[in-house]
């Protein structure tokens, strides 16, 4: 893991309701970050799977996205796509108000 | 004393199994025959073309497709019946059960990947899956905030679908309800008022949420006339009061959430029932397509909350450089909104 991601992994600790946390690079490798029991590494993984297949799934109707937001009664899940293919998603309880964290924490996902 | 009856005693599930190994036909639709104790109306069919042609003559409920069929394959029959056959509830069954397989079933649709049983036991625990899939319907009611759809939509909808509802629309002051009745608007109620003034009132509330509850006669009908001449009665007289609390000077601005952004047009709505039924459309290029995205996005939404705790899902959210798309998931309506942003040079 190289120090960029080390650095939004270790950031993203702090948003507000933090869960965890995720990257899937353009060559399919993922690195995960869980902050709470709920959301062990196993999960978060195959959460990242998911969600790199429905970002592609969009795509096929049109709707090739930058950010995505997922809302469940009990959690969000933001998302970041990069041009190249690159997916960060950060997972928080839905009474957190964390899209501000996001948006921050986005650009700094453009340099890992 | 008789017994209550169940929901598939009232309606015998019509399923279809679609595999192109005969053998494995005669025995699943045998054995779950057997199981159902001959109340499941059970369609076989060898190849998706042959599936096609039952769907097209009988009402299927559940379709219970092999992904590993020559010539139309499982996947590509299962899009074909997202798109033609929307209400239809769609199950995998494969002997090669990969991550990969299951994602792009689901993907496409289906609403369960299931791995093709061996044993008696298997057979029992796959007819118990399939019967609660085939029997399932989703709970009545539908709910959502005023600013996110306008609760004039939502009453054209009602009555253009020639539907029978009660629409509860309440904020933190005040709680009212308007009755339809196949169509018609036929009362309103708002505290102590009724008719046709308790419906303006109504339609004048600013934020707030609303419910889509199943209709029940209110006893007394004090609205009469065309659905249409009420709703623009009604806003008309919104105007009104709206011109009244402008010319006031100490009149408090509405909150900043519910102004309109100055270059933002909305550029494409589709509502749809949870089956997919499309009721409302407007500026739809490709209806079924986005029928079919919504489906998508439940099925992905569904994988995902397998995964994590995240409870029932609500919406999705998608941000592209000019535009951002909602969609919705009520209990019974799915709502799909795209909103473009004009300042944005293309």
């Amino acid at each position: 893991m190289n120090e960029a991601l080390t650095h939004l992994f270790n950031d993203c600790a702090t948003a507000p309701g933090a869960l965890g946390c995720g990257i899937r690079l353009p060559d399919r490798v993922s690195h995960v970050r869980s902050y709470h029991k709920s959301c062990p590494d196993e999960t978060l993984e195959k959460t990242i799977l998911h969600l790199a297949n429905a970002s592609a799934l969009l795509a096929t109707h049109d709707l090739t996205a930058q950010r995505l937001a997922w809302t469940f009664a009990g959690g969000r899940i933001f998302v970041a796509i990069r041009p190249d293919g690159a997916i960060f998603s950060l997972v928080t309880r839905t009474d957190a108000n964390a899209i501000e964290f996001f948006d921050r924490m986005t650009l700094q996902f453009y340099f890992v | 004393m008789t017994e209550p009856q169940t929901q598939s005693q009232k309606n015998p599930p019509h399923v279809l199994f679609v595999d192109d190994e005969p053998d494995f036909l005669q025995v699943i639709t045998e054995t779950f025959g057997e199981l159902s104790s001959g109340r499941w109306k059970l369609y076989r069919a060898g190849s998706a073309d042959a599936a096609l042609e039952i769907l097209k003559q009988e009402k299927i409920d559940l379709a219970v497709v092999d992904i590993n069929m020559p010539l139309l394959d499982g996947m590509q029959f299962l899009r074909i019946l997202a798109r033609r056959y929307p209400n239809v509830k769609k199950v995998t069954l494969t002997a090669f059960a990969t991550e990969e397989n299951r994602n792009a079933c689901l993907a496409t649709g289906a609403e369960m990947f299931i791995e093709k049983p061996r044993t008696a036991d298997g057979f029992k625990s796959v007819f118990v899956i399939l019967e609660e899939l085939a029997t399932w319907a989703p709970a009545a009611g539908f709910q959502g905030l005023l600013k996110q759809v306008g609760l004039e939509d939502v009453i054209q909808m009602e009555c253009l679908g020639r539907n029978s509802s009660i629409l509860e629309i309440q904020n933190r002051q005040m709680s009212g309800r308007i009755f339809i009745e196949e169509g018609n608007i036929i009362h309103a109620i708002l505290g102590e008022e009724q008719g046709q003034t308790a419906f303006q009132k109504l339609l004048a509330v600013r934020g707030g949420e609303f419910k889509l509850l199943p209709f029940e006669s209110p006893g007394l009908r004090s609205i009469e006339g065309p659905w249409e001449f009420l709703l623009m009665e009604a806003a008309r007289v919104r105007d009104e009061l709206a011109s009244k609390i402008l010319a006031t000077p100490a009149a408090t601005p509405p909150p900043a959430e519910e102004q309109l952004a100055p270059n933002v047009a909305v550029t494409e709505t589709l509502v749809c029932s949870a089956q997919g039924d499309p009721i409302f459309q407007w500026q739809c290029t490709d209806v079924l397509d986005r029928v079919a995205l919504l489906q998508n996005i439940a099925q992905q939404a569904a994988l995902l909350s397998q995964a994590l705790p995240l409870g029932k899902f609500e919406r999705l959210e998608i941000r592209q450089p000019d535009r951002r798309t909602v969609a919705l998931f009520g209990q019974d309506r799915l709502v799909f909104v795209s909103v473009i942003n004009t300042a944005v040079p293309k």
